[in-house]
């Protein structure tokens, strides 16, 4: 059964610039549990050493002729080569669990999923943005996700690691451009074709995440205008969506009115009435608190969860900047994000 | 809800009731033969989750309203905390209804623009309005 599996499996891992991370992901692949059939890197046009360290390998290594713009760009460019009936999306800043891809291909047992994701963490926590996401990720991957999952609509499908069935990929067209971000439109493309999507936690990924305000607000930008540009692409079909409508209507409510109310009213409010209303900023740490205390024990990591929570507090902060921005130049001035920045 | 995006406030308390009506679609989807052994462990963490979030939000609450009174922002009363604690609560349940039940309206009103649309004349004057 195992070794059928493995013989169904190509990994596409697109690469721009992306020299000090990517022998780390190709080792982490090389050394899986149940290898892939093939490792695929797309050097979009790197100008350091990608191609070289990709080579050292001994991995495809596909370069297409002009860079492609985009993550999106580069994955589709490479799925035509694919021959198995099972491809993997793979950053080339992330690495697996050594039985990642063993536990994600279980998902695929169902003949009715088209798309499976696991667990993401960051690999490293040690920056304010970086614990920030790491507080993130647990409270999304221990409570939201798996909840979601658990009614059959996972709100996204993980772009840094996820595994797709080749037949379906390629009859959508593989990985779109048309918004920033790629896994919620193919997601979102999925269900609207009535094909399951599924939450794996027990396969774990560790991407880079943004180290600092730099490539936080590279990658923010692109997230929260990849939300709205997503929510206007597909609002037709997400409304018969029964849970997924609620999801989606719930996550742009209390983005949007929580962007407002961290920037804007608790500002005022403590200015004018109280600064006791400052406590409002953490008054739902415990929605936060118990659901990442929970992951983090059963992985050994309390304290790592306990220090990192403050900076929790802060990376919304910078979040809600982002997302009201987004909303006002995808939604008011009616200026989209068009060019794709890399920022992790 | 999710990575990037900001507030936790109606989403929370969608998923955590989410999470306290698992047991019931599971019930119906074990009548079905849909379920397993593994699905039910599977909800169980999540709904045993659920309870230590609202244990941990009303322990929260309380704590609030005795430094609140302590401090002398506002007096004590019987049934105070309990008071203290519900009206947010009901206050968000009900804007997380209402925001529920406007999804689900947009949702019928875009089937039925599907099933009657509108007729022609209306549609040529629409038309001539966007082309203006």
């Amino acid at each position: 059964m195992t070794t059928k599996l493995k013989d169904r499996l190509t990994v596409i891992v697109p690469a721009y610039n992306e020299a000090a991370t990517l022998a780390d992901t190709l080792r982490s692949l090389q050394r899986q549990t149940l290898p892939p059939a093939e490792i695929v890197v797309v050097d979009d046009c790197s100008t350091d050493e990608t191609a070289a360290i990709a080579e050292s390998f001994g991995v495809t290594v596909l370069r297409p002729p002009v860079n492609t713009g985009s993550k999106a760009g580069a994955q589709t460019f490479a799925l035509d080569r694919v021959r198995t009936d099972l491809v993997m999306a793979l950053d080339a800043d992330t690495t697996l669990a050594p039985d990642a891809i063993e536990l994600l291909l279980a998902a695929f047992d169902d003949p009715e999923v088209a798309a499976a994701s696991g667990l993401v963490l960051p690999r490293r926590v040690s920056t304010v943005w970086e614990r920030g996401r790491y507080v993130e990720y647990m409270l999304a991957f221990s409570f939201f996700k798996r909840i979601q999952d658990h009614y059959g609509k996972p709100l996204i499908s993980s772009g840094c690691f996820s595994i797709y069935r080749t037949a379906e990929l390629c009859a959508i067209g593989g990985w779109s451009s048309r918004t920033m971000a790629e896994d919620m439109d193919l997601t979102w493309t999925l269900y609207a074709a009535d094909r399951k999507v599924r939450f794996l936690p027990q396969a774990a990924c560790f991407p880079v995440e943004p180290h600092n305000l730099d490539f936080l607000g590279k990658q923010l930008r692109r997230w929260s205008h990849g939300f709205i540009q997503n929510v206007r692409l597909h609002w037709r079909s997400v409304l018969h969506l029964g849970y997924l409508r609620s999801v989606v209507a719930v996550a742009f409510w209390d983005a949007l009115l929580a962007s407002l109310a961290y920037l804007v009213l608790i500002p005022v409010l403590t200015v004018a009435v109280d600064p006791l209303v400052l406590l409002a900023y953490l008054v739902d740490a415990p929605v936060v608190l118990v659901p990442v205390v929970w992951q983090a024990f059963g992985r050994r990591e309390t304290g790592r969860a306990l220090a990192s929570l403050p900076s929790f507090f802060v990376l919304r902060l910078v979040n809600g900047l982002f997302f009201l921005r987004a909303v006002c130049r995808e939604l008011i001035l009616r200026r989209p994000l068009l060019e794709y920045e890399k920022g992790h | 809800v999710s990575a990037g995006l900001p507030g936790i406030a109606l989403g929370g308390i969608f998923f955590i009731l989410s999470a306290l009506a698992a047991p019931l679609v599971e019930l119906v989807r074990t009548a079905q033969g849909q379920s397993s052994v593994a699905r039910w462990l599977h909800l169980g963490r999540q709904f045993a989750l659920a309870v230590a979030i609202i244990a941990a939000i009303d322990v929260t609450l309380r704590l609030v309203y005795v430094s609140v009174s302590a401090i002398g922002l506002s007096e004590q009363s019987p049934g105070g905390a309990l008071a203290f604690a519900l009206v947010p609560s009901g206050m968000s349940a009900g804007l997380l209804a209402t925001l529920l039940a406007g999804a689900k309206g947009m949702q019928l009103w875009a089937r039925a623009r599907a099933e009657h649309p509108p007729p022609l004349r209306i549609r040529a004057r629409l038309a001539s309005r966007q082309k203006a």
